[in-house]
């Protein structure tokens, strides 16, 4: 692995290094946590000066009676001296340590280094400091690594070295990797940086462990290291650092002092690198080596230690703080009577608090108990659960506990109930791709509801059913129900469902592009803002975002989508921020990046947890992307997502599958053999009323020759190109920023605009669409069709074409005009034109400029 | 893993061996972080031309280790071994 940030300790030795060289020898003192990267620091160091210096290497052992000046004796076995004879005679020890200068002047420049300081004896500390004093009247450099984590403030070695002047003495303290160092080791090998970041506090050591192995394993190394420190400490010490590992995160003092007596044995396991205090806790240096001690302990120790940890939680006067940590020690101890108690609680208090993933681990352990609990009881859990599962994007075990919840409901005539689960159950199917099953189940919950007095239950599902019409964009229905909900909600005082209704009925208004939907959306989001209500407010986001995502206004609809996926990060709901990374995608495919709307949707594509309904425009993206390039699997994909969209029922989905399908089949020139295909998906978007789903698969259609008369509404660019007005129609992508839009319309024109259609392609890398053109115009007996922009002119900053570049390097290279002409088949004249050509592209004047610029890479050959 | 051919088209000719232990090293590393390998190549006679056949997870990650080693891609096709002897 490369080493990361260290670009400045490398650089703080090169130079201690060339003083040394100069005659002013240094020591360097580099120190860190254990894996924080001492050693790989010296050795990356060590290979960039190989050449330059003799390297000696010594080191300290990890023995519980160390090697009496075991260093001395690695460097001196290196050595063609007499030291090893004089060490095993035992000579007196300034004329060993005299001898051993005597030897490093003989092969000047040189670099010792010792490691692992903290382990060494005391006669290794006297060779340390004797060397240390006397380096700089050499040309060495000495470096010398310790843990510091290792060495208490009162170790001898940190007096000593306090005693050397600083002018050729440099103390380095490796820090832990940033957060962004970590990503981007943590994405090379495919993980996720940030919980990596957050079990190793950055240390490079756990980090690699970590990365090279299976993340939900401890790797032993870890283990080998926490079972040799914990076996220094004194028994008290060791139980104490034993109880703390099974409390996760940091240890608060009155928690400690209620756990042990003696603080001593803290201050024992902080100074052997295992604990560290801060302010008012105590917690491990790094997750992991928690972990790794909690791994250590026997059953029964660990049900001991949790067990008491758990009493004296019980045991608070209030213990509404504490509801996670008991849910957790009650959970490793089986405690079932605590885990049923207080997981509903607990899951209750983490979904306020936004903690959604939270809240639905403690329904999941609740279940896991559930056999000892009434029918009663467990239908809260699941109803609770189910919730959650829909929040947190688990739609299929959403789906599961919804049904055991109403298979309960059937023994308690709890209608209502009964209603609220069939209108939650109607939602998870829709999520999963069932639109159809859907509201086979909210009609239910309406049916079940409407034979009593309207409340929450029946608001909540005239609300749905809006919705689910406002996804399959029929707006009248739509804000018919949304209304139905809106008064009821009004009426009973219920704001969370008012905002839902008002996010409906304002969606399907903005769809149509009726623009006052905008003014329903912004209340809706504003009350969700005002009341916490999360969910609300991402979809209000999302919403808004789709709305000006159909209406081709990119930016502003990215900025909604950024404000959703933002909030839905904060409060922990990963169903919007999935949901999101469809539309994203889309944004970037207009704007022209399709890199990263490949990132984004392969993202959401690989993950085995995303719903149907947030993985088909991804999918669809992906596709798109490779039938427009020319790349394979495009469709495979395309195929896969009509697949899943064929039961969801919501129109911008379907449109979007269906028109990429329809360009993948136009750019292999078989749109023929999809027009049937397009005609039944026309038959749905027709009845519609928003323009920009009707222009888009009228266009396609138009394309295949099968559009009878222009639609009616139809939005602007699709008209004008449906109309032969493909001059006016590119000026309006353009201005939205979509160029390849822009080209499609350019390559209905003339020659001149289809050269430039041509153009806009290439530079899109959309291979397929550019070959297709440029057939159409040797078809059309168009001359001179463009190759398009070469690939090394386009790689090359400074415009060269292949040809220049070549003849620049032979002009470097100091070829006259004729002898390039020979080499290259072309008179010395042609040279002389082309040379002009590049240095005025170069502005440059003379061959020895060209040259230079040439010999020091600025051209890339 | 998919494989896939690359076809590319150098402009000037394509430099063999390439540019040296460093470049070597950047070209294998850019590959590695892509998570595509390199397996062999074929290249014309007038060195303007190379198919390559590569594994990797997707056509993209073939385009982005590309794009990093700044080397052209023409066409990407999925292939499936066939020789003479596991004809099938």
């Amino acid at each position: 692995m490369t080493l990361l940030e260290r670009e400045e300790y490398l650089s703080g030795l090169t130079s201690q290094f060339r003083n040394a060289v100069s005659g002013k020898g240094q020591a360097a003192v580099i120190c860190g946590d254990a894996g924080i990267g001492k050693t790989s620091l010296v050795e990356t160091f060590t290979q960039l000066q190989a050449d330059k210096a003799k390297i000696y290497w010594g080191a300290c052992d990890a023995l519980f009676t160390p090697r009496p000046l075991a260093p001395l004796y690695d460097i001196a076995g290196k050595m063609k001296s007499k030291i090893i004879d004089k060490l095993e005679q035992e000579a007196p020890r300034p004329s060993i340590f005299n001898e051993f200068l005597n030897e490093i002047h003989k092969e000047e420049p040189n670099i010792i280094v010792i490691e692992d300081v903290h382990w060494a004896d005391e006669s290794t500390f006297d060779f340390i400091i004797f060397l240390a004093k006397r380096i700089n009247k050499y040309k060495s450099l000495l470096i010398i690594t310790y843990r510091n984590d290792e060495i208490g403030p009162t170790h001898p070695l940190r007096l000593s070295l306090s005693n050397i002047p600083t002018k050729y003495l440099k103390r380095f303290e490796l820090p832990p990797l940033s957060i962004n160092a970590v990503n981007d080791l943590a994405k090379s090998f495919g993980r996720d940086g940030g919980s990596i970041f957050k079990r190793t506090s950055g240390n490079p050591f756990l980090i690699t462990e970590l990365l090279m192995n299976d993340e939900e394993n401890i790797p032993a190394t870890v283990k080998d290291l926490m079972i040799f420190r914990l076996s220094r400490l004194s028994p008290e010490a060791r139980s104490a650092v034993e109880t703390f590992s099974v409390i996760p995160g940091s240890v608060d003092k009155w928690l400690i002092n209620l756990l042990i007596k003696n603080y001593n044995v803290i201050d024992e396991a902080v100074d052997s690198g295992i604990l560290k205090v801060e302010n008012d806790s105590v917690s491990f240096r790094h997750e992991l080596l928690q972990i790794a001690v909690e791994e250590s302990l026997s059953e029964s120790k660990r049900f001991e230690k949790n067990t008491a940890v758990l009493n004296i939680l019980l045991g608070q006067k209030n213990i509404a703080p504490f509801l996670a940590r008991i849910m957790h020690h009650a959970a490793k101890t089986a405690n079932t009577d605590v885990i049923l108690k207080y997981a509903p609680l607990a899951a209750k208090q983490a979904a306020r608090l936004g903690a959604h993933e939270q809240a639905l681990k403690h329904y999941m352990t609740a279940l896991q108990f559930s056999e000892h609990l009434s029918s009663n009881e467990r239908l809260d859990i699941l109803e609770g659960y189910a919730h959650e599962c829909y929040l947190t994007a688990r739609i299929e075990e959403g789906i599961q506990s919804c049904k055991s919840a109403i298979e309960i409901l059937k023994d308690h005539h709890d209608p209502i109930r009964e209603g609220e689960n069939f209108r939650r159950l109607s939602r998870l199917l829709w999520y999963y791709g069932k639109d159809k099953k859907g509201e086979e189940y909210i009609l239910k919950a309406i049916e079940t509801l409407e034979k009593f007095p309207p409340g929450k239950q029946l608001a909540m599902s005239y609300s749905n059913f809006s919705q689910i019409y406002m996804l399959r964009e029929k707006t009248s229905e739509a804000v018919k129900w949304g209304e139905k909900a809106v008064e009821i909600a009004k009426s009973i005082n219920d704001v969370e469902i008012e905002a839902h209704a008002l996010n409906n009925i304002g969606a399907s208004k903005m769809f149509a592009s009726d623009d006052p939907g905008e003014k329903y959306l912004r209340k809706s989001l504003e009350l969700s803002l005002q009341n916490d209500l999360h969910e609300h407010v991402c979809r209000a986001y999302v919403n808004l975002g789709t709305a000006y995502m159909y209406k081709r206004h990119l930016s502003k609809a990215d900025k909604f989508f950024s404000d959703a996926v933002d909030y839905a990060n904060e409060k922990d709901i990963k169903l919007a921020s999935l949901c999101v990374a469809g539309e994203v995608a889309q944004i970037k495919l207009h704007m022209g990046n399709w890199d990263e709307a490949f990132e984004v949707s392969y993202e959401v594509y690989e993950n085995k947890n995303a719903p149907v309904m947030d993985k088909l425009l991804p999918v669809t993206v992906i596709g798109l992307i490779r039938a427009r390039r020319n790349d394979p699997g495009a469709f495979q994909l395309l195929d896969e997502a009509d697949e899943m969209v064929y039961d969801t029922g919501e129109l911008m989905k379907i449109v979007k599958v269906k028109a990429a399908r329809a360009e993948a089949f136009w750019l292999k020139n078989e749109l023929q053999t999809n027009v049937e295909e397009l005609i039944t998906a026309y038959d749905l978007v027709k009845v519609s009323n928003n323009p920009w789903a009707i222009g888009e698969i009228a266009f396609w259609l138009w394309k295949g020759g099968k559009l009878q008369k222009i639609p009616e509404p139809i939005a602007e660019p699709y008209l004008l190109q449906i109309e032969g007005k493909w001059a006016e129609a590119s000026e309006l992508w353009e201005n939205l920023k979509c160029p390849y839009e822009q080209a499609l319309a350019l390559s209905d024109g003339n020659e001149k605009t289809m050269k430039k259609a041509v153009e806009i392609f290439e530079k899109l890398g959309a291979s397929a669409a550019s070959q297709l053109i440029k057939q159409k115009m040797r078809k059309s007996g168009i001359k001179n069709i463009p190759k398009g922009p070469r690939k090394s002119t386009k790689e090359n900053p400074s415009g060269l074409t292949g040809r220049q570049v070549e003849i620049l390097e032979l002009v470097a290279n100091g070829l006259s005009n004729s002898e390039i002409g020979n080499k290259l088949y072309i008179s010395a004249r042609t040279v002389e034109n082309h040379i002009s050509t590049i240095f005025s592209k170069l502005n440059i004047h003379t061959r020895t400029e060209a040259a230079a610029l040439v010999h020091q890479n600025h051209i890339k050959i | 893993m998919p494989r896939y051919l690359i076809e590319r088209t150098f402009i000037g000719n394509l430099k063999l061996p390439a540019n040296g232990e460093k470049d070597r090293a950047s070209f294998i590393n850019n590959n590695f972080e892509c998570n595509v390998t390199w397996l062999y190549s074929f290249v014309s006679d007038d060195r303007k031309k190379s198919y390559c056949i590569y594994e990797a997870l997707t056509p993209e990650a073939v385009r982005k280790a590309a794009g990093r080693n700044n080397i052209p891609v023409d066409r990407i096709i999925e292939v499936n071994v066939l020789d003479p002897y596991i004809c099938k």
